[in-house]
C-alpha cells in the first residue's frame, strides 16, 4: 500500500509496496568505526554520514551534497503492513522510508518525524520511490 | 639575580645580517633566565656528537631536494601535497590549542607529543571547536616516571606516543600540570581519556611529515638547539651562531615551501617566539632526520554537553549517527537490542528542543545520554 502522490494529506489510494530485499549485517567493530572518521568511510560495513551541518568547518563534498533531495516535510503516513512508513517531501512528493529491516525503518521514521515537527530541512539519498538513508539539519 | 644570556644580543643581530638570515634576535622571557634553567627545558637527551653531526648533514641534504621531495623520493604535488599549509588557518579555522609553558622541567616531550595529539583531536573530526585539553602532567610525571623520564634526564617522544596508545592521558583539569612534579591523579581517570588507534614514525620521510600534517594536523618532531634559538623573536629560524645547548621536542602544524621552513608550535609560553611559534628553515637542526611521529585516530571517552546538530540514519541496522556540536558525527549505541532506537528518540528531543544532550562518548559511539 502507498499514499497518494498529491498532497500530504489523508492516503486512500492502494499499490505495491516497493524497496525491500535483504539487509546488511553488521560488518564492523567499534574500534574499526572509531577509526574511520566520517567523511573517509570505506566500502564495507553499514555505513556512515559524510556530510556536515549547514556551515560547519567540516564540509563534505560536494559530489555527496549534490546526489541529496533536500526537502522540508510535509507529512508523514503508514498503513498496516510491515514496516511500511512513507514521508511527503515538499516539492518531491511520496517516497517510501526502506523497509530494509525493522530497525533502520523506524529510525529514518523517527528522523523524518522530527523534520516534520521542526520544520527542519531533510536531506534524503533517494531513488524516486525509496529512501535509502537521511540528514536531518 | 645575574642575567647570564646565551649570547651578546647586539652580536648575535650583527651576525644574523652578515649572515643574511631571515630571523630576528629579541630578550625573549626565555634568553633572560639563567644558563641552567633555560637548558633544563630541553628535555631530549642528544646522541653522541658523530650522530648529531651524520643527522644534521641527512637534514641539509633532505633540504636540498626539490620542494615537497622526500628522501624515498616521494611526496609533491603527485601526492596532493600542498606548497604550504598552517593548522591555524584552514579554511579561516584554526585547529591549534592555546600555548603552553613547561616552565623549568625537561617535559618538552609530553608537551610536544600533546599538542600534537590535541590538534589532531580536533582536526580529524574537522572540529576547530574541539578545545581538548591534555595533562602533560599524567604523561610526563606518571607515565613517563614510570619508563625513566624525569625533569633532570627528559624522555623519549617513541615511549611518550606508546603511553598515549596503551593507556591513553586523561583531561588537564584531572591531573593539572606543575613543573615540580607531584599533584594526584583523578580516580575518575579512565572516563575521561585520549586514547591512540596508533602512530606513526615518519622520520626522514619529508613527504611523509607533509601529508601527515594536512591530514592529521600535526606531527611531533625533535630537533637540536642551540644558544641564539633562545632568542628568537619572529622569522625564519636557522642556526647562526652559538654553541649546542641541547635536544628538544615541540609540534609541528604547519609548513611553507616559499618560505622553506615548518611551522612550529613551541610551549614556552607567549613571551618566546612569535606569540609562542616559530619558523624554523627545512633541514635545519635534524628536525627532519631525528625524531619524528603522527598520531593516528585520537579517540576519546567522556562526557559532554553538546548541542545536536544533525541525525543520520541508513538502511543498515542499528544505524543512526548524530552530529553533536564541537564533537562531529557519532554512532549512537549498537551493542544491545533497541538501544540504537531508544537512544534516537531521546536525541531528536533534544535537537527539537534545541537543548543539550548530555552524552558519554566512548570510542566513536555515543553510549549513554541523558536529556532535561
Amino acid at each position: 500500500m502507498s499514499p497518494t502522490t498529491k498532497a500530504p494529506s489523508r492516503p486512500r489510494h492502494a499499490a505495491t509496496p516497493s524497496g525491500g530485499g535483504s539487509a546488511p549485517a553488521p560488518m564492523i567493530t567499534p574500534e574499526q568505526i572509531a577509526t574511520k572518521p566520517p567523511g573517509s568511510n570505506g566500502t564495507t560495513g553499514p555505513g556512515a554520514p559524510e556530510m556536515a551541518p549547514p556551515g560547519a568547518a567540516a564540509q563534505a563534498a560536494g559530489a555527496v551534497a549534490a546526489t541529496m533531495t533536500s526537502a522540508t516535510v510535509g507529512g508523514l503516513w503508514t498503513s498496516n503492513n510491515t514496516s511500511n512508513a512513507w514521508v511527503f517531501l515538499n516539492g518531491v512528493g511520496w517516497r517510501k522510508l526502506s523497509p530494509a529491516n525493522p530497525t533502520s525503518h523506524q529510525a529514518l521514521l523517527e528522523l523524518a518525524r522530527v523534520a516534520k515537527d521542526a520544520n527542519a530541512t531533510v536531506q534524503a539519498d533517494e531513488d524516486g520511490s525509496v529512501v535509502h538513508a537521511m540528514y536531518v539539519w | 639575580m645575574a642575567q647570564d644570556r646565551p649570547l651578546d644580543l647586539a652580536a648575535l643581530r650583527v651576525e644574523i645580517d652578515r649572515q643574511g638570515a631571515r630571523w630576528r634576535s629579541v630578550d625573549t622571557t626565555v634568553a633572560l633566565l639563567e644558563e641552567d634553567d633555560r637548558r633544563r627545558r630541553l628535555g631530549v637527551p642528544l646522541p653522541p656528537d658523530h650522530e648529531v653531526e651524520q643527522l644534521q648533514s641527512q637534514a641539509k641534504a633532505l633540504s636540498s631536494l626539490p620542494a615537497g621531495l622526500g628522501a624515498d623520493g616521494g611526496g609533491g604535488a603527485a601526492d596532493g601535497i600542498g606548497a604550504s599549509f598552517d593548522s591555524r588557518n584552514v579554511g579561516g579555522n584554526s585547529y591549534v590549542t592555546p600555548i603552553k609553558n613547561q616552565g623549568g622541567c625537561g617535559s618538552c616531550v609530553a608537551f610536544g607529543s600533546i599538542a600534537t595529539v590535541e590538534t589532531t583531536a580536533a582536526f580529524q573530526r574537522g572540529q576547530p571547536g574541539l578545545k581538548v585539553d591534555l595533562s602533560e602532567q599524567q604523561l610526563f610525571f606518571v607515565e613517563g616516571a614510570a619508563t625513566g623520564a624525569s625533569c633532570g634526564n627528559g624522555w623519549w617522544p617513541e615511549h611518550a606516543f606508546t603511553a598515549m596508545r596503551d593507556t591513553g592521558v586523561t583531561f588537564e583539569d584531572y591531573m593539572p600540570y606543575n613543573a615540580g612534579g607531584g599533584g594526584t591523579l583523578n580516580p575518575d581517570w579512565p572516563n575521561r581519556l585520549a586514547k591512540l588507534t596508533g602512530f606513526q614514525t615518519l622520520t626522514g620521510n619529508v613527504a611523509a611529515m607533509k601529508q601527515h600534517i594536512q591530514t592529521h594536523g600535526a606531527i611531533s618532531a625533535c630537533f637540536s638547539v642551540y644558544q641564539d634559538f633562545f632568542s628568537y623573536g619572529g622569522g625564519v629560524y636557522h642556526h647562526v651562531s652559538g654553541s649546542l645547548a641541547g635536544g628538544h621536542c615541540i609540534s609541528i602544524i604547519g609548513f611553507d615551501d616559499a618560505q622553506g621552513c615548518w611551522i612550529c608550535k613551541n610551549q614556552w609560553g607567549t613571551g618566546w617566539g612569535d606569540q609562542g611559534f616559530f619558523k624554523i628553515a627545512y633541514g635545519e637542526c635534524m628536525i627532519e632526520t631525528w625524531r619524528v611521529h603522527g598520531a593516528d585516530y585520537v579517540n576519546l571517552r567522556m562526557w559532554i554537553d553538546a548541542l545536536v546538530r544533525g541525525l543520520w540514519s541508513n538502511e543498515s541496522p542499528d544505524n543512526a549517527w548524530a552530529y553533536l556540536d564541537n564533537m562531529g558525527w557519532s554512532r549512537l549505541a549498537y551493542g544491545a537490542a533497541g538501544a540504537n532506537t531508544a537512544m534516537l528518540t531521546e536525541l531528536t528531543s533534544s535537537r527539537l528542543r534545541n537543548q543539550p544532550v548530555h552524552a558519554f562518548l566512548d570510542m566513536g559511539q555515543v553510549t549513554q545520554t541523558y536529556v532535561f
